[in-house]
């Protein structure tokens, strides 16, 4: 895939706005190839020209429940949740002019996970399943609330907010662990589960749930996306050239903060798609974050997808965590990006 | 021409006043220099005046309306301000920066239009840079850099533009070359500049009208040659020194006496 992808992305023209468009196309294309792939690969294969067909609306082969119950709800989660992740995180790291920046950093995460934490330690007899993302994102909102308190003075500065976000992500984290020290073994299991980040067992009424909360910061961003791109020229040139650098930076962040709690609080907390998801698209669409923000959307939803494929997949009747994968292939790949970028 | 003046201007961070009940006339289609000693609030005023610090009372008017009350996007048709060391992703190239300065001019249903264009091909030209358009950031000198800065600055096509001490890190040659540039915007295309300078010798060379800030206020003001004098330099920025005047071009140099360096026997020793 990378070897496709970047060739493309390197080639070098005299424009580079020009070649943003047709890649962002390819970007799409690929999506759903792979999204087709994923379809027809499982413990039982499906032809592909089945999946095909059945997607068109057949319902009437026998592999019909198969696909339209477990596998195509699932993938849907997963290309929601990466794509939440990956907008995020490209934001993030446009808005601090950081590429380390995401949505760990500024305590999405961190948030969540304390919340999922308690719930299955204390109030899971009480609370149904059901209320779980509602908890995630309570638990996110709250951290996102503490940290922009802490970091607001007068303005919101990007540098400030993001150091008080590791400060406060690192207080949650220990938070997470003392809390599962004083729970059941059995509760942990659960919260662990929960804290690799999976898409198991997500049905068509999660996806119909986290759709709008990933879909309708989307627009706003797109419509922001040339004032973004030019707040990368720093908040002195960006005032100087009228933008009201406060009101997009709040709005910019609010949507983060959508995009990243919604993602956690169905999928758990999927390190890494944040960060690595908008490095790729940024190398295969060049300097226009109007074009940046779909096809962030679609490599971080191909990431969490490739690899809750995998993780499916490849080990038999085992069901692997998708965290897990997207750490496995993440990490080696982004320290190629960063070597190759020297 | 738009005219750019403060009253009554007070700046400061927190509880800390730098700039003290100010009032300042910017002359229009004219270069004016800001000078004085480090911490005197030179580069606080410049910012103000380009509404990047709000002020702690007075106001500032532009073309007689209160700045405060112009939308962002008016103020940045009229007047435009380059940061002291600006920055920008390193892998944007001089055409991308240059073409963000067509910001204000266009709206999200209006494109970039043909007039869009023409600035920005006319900027890269006024700072010789039409043939490194496609080249990085990272991959320019720093003066080159710079350049690409002001064509920024040009491009966004103000009356009034504000630089904070444009000709940092840059070596004499280059910063002759930035100065050159911005005298001749203000003569070629009538633009009011106005910019903070460290260098007395430069800022005496190219300034119609220089002013002299001490202690928050302004010391004096006016023509380099009237009010550049021994005292003035005591005074403003601590220093004994000798004036004597640019053979080429008449203006003042500041020739400052050392501590241990001044060697007037060795000198008046010489034929």
């Amino acid at each position: 895939m990378d070897n496709v992808f970047t060739s493309l992305g390197r080639h070098r023209t005299d424009n580079p706005d020009r070649t943003a468009l047709p890649v962002l196309v390819l970007i799409m294309l690929f999506t759903a190839l792979i999204a087709i792939v994923a379809t027809a690969a499982g413990p039982e294969d499906i032809p592909i020209l089945t999946v095909i067909h059945e997607l068109f609306g057949a319902n009437e082969s026998p592999h019909g429940f198969i696909i339209q119950s477990l596998r195509l709800p699932r993938i849907a989660m997963a290309l929601l949740v990466g794509a939440g992740l990956g907008v995020s995180g490209l934001i993030l790291q446009t808005l601090v002019r950081n590429p380390l920046a995401s949505p760990e950093i500024i305590g999405i995460t961190g948030g969540a996970s304390v919340a999922v934490v308690i719930y299955f330690g204390w109030l899971a007899p009480v609370i149904s399943v059901t209320w779980m993302p509602l908890i995630a994102s309570a638990g996110s909102a709250v951290a996102a609330i503490t940290i922009f308190l802490l970091a607001w003075s007068g303005t919101v500065e990007p540098a400030r907010l993001i150091l008080i976000g590791i400060g406060i992500s690192a207080t949650f984290g220990a938070l997470t662990t003392l809390l599962m020290v004083f729970s059941t073994e059995m509760t942990n299991l659960s919260a662990y589960i929960w804290l690799t980040g999976s898409v198991y067992g997500a049905d068509w009424t999660d996806v119909r749930h986290i759709l709008p909360w990933v879909l309708l910061p989307l627009p706003p961003l797109i419509f922001l996306g040339r004032t973004l791109n030019t707040l990368l020229l720093g908040h002195d040139v960006a005032t100087s050239l009228g933008i009201p650098v406060q009101i997009v930076r709040l709005i910019a962040l609010g949507a983060c903060v959508i995009l990243a709690s919604a993602a956690v609080a169905y999928a758990g907390a999927i390190g890494f798609v944040g960060l690595l998801a908008p490095h790729i698209a940024r190398r295969l669409v060049k300097n226009t974050i109007t074009l940046q923000i779909p096809a962030t959307a679609c490599i971080g939803g191909l990431l969490v997808l490739i690899a809750d494929t995998a993780g499916r997949t490849l080990f038999g009747s085992l069901d692997l965590p998708a965290g897990i994968f997207v750490s496995a292939i993440g990490t080696p790949f982004f320290i190629y990006l960063l070597y190759r970028q020297r | 021409m738009l005219s750019l003046e403060s009253r009554a201007l007070t700046l400061g961070y927190d509880k800390n006043i730098v700039i003290k009940e100010l009032d300042l006339a910017i002359p229009t289609g004219k270069i004016t220099v800001l000078i004085g000693s480090n911490g005197c609030g030179k580069s606080t005023l410049l910012r103000a005046l380009a509404r990047l610090l709000k002020p702690v009372s007075g106001q500032i008017f532009l073309a007689g309306e209160t700045i405060s009350q112009i939308s962002g996007s008016e103020i940045a048709k009229r007047l435009s301000i380059l940061p002291q060391g600006p920055d920008a992703p390193e892998e944007m190239t001089v055409y991308q920066l240059v073409r963000q300065g067509r910001y204000p001019h266009q709206s999200w249903f209006q494109g970039w239009s043909a007039t869009d264009e023409k600035m920005v091909e006319r900027a890269l030209e006024a700072t010789e840079l039409t043939d490194l358009r496609h080249r990085p950031l990272q991959k320019l000198s720093g003066g080159q850099k710079q350049r690409a800065w002001i064509a920024l600055t040009l491009a966004q096509d103000t009356d009034i533009i504000l630089l904070d001490e444009p000709t940092t890190y840059l070596d004499l040659s280059h910063q002759i070359d930035i100065l050159e540039l911005l005298h001749e915007q203000n003569k070629n295309a009538n633009k009011t500049i106005v910019m903070v300078l460290h260098d007395l010798y430069l800022a005496c060379r190219y300034a119609d009208h220089l002013v002299t800030l001490k202690d928050g206020r302004i010391y004096d003001q006016g023509k380099p040659g009237d009010i550049v004098t021994e005292d003035m330099i005591r005074a403003v920025f601590d220093l004994e020194c000798r004036i004597i005047f640019d053979p080429l071009n008449g203006t003042p140099i500041c020739i400052p006496h050392g501590r241990s360096t001044s060697r007037p026997e060795e000198f008046h020793a010489c034929p």
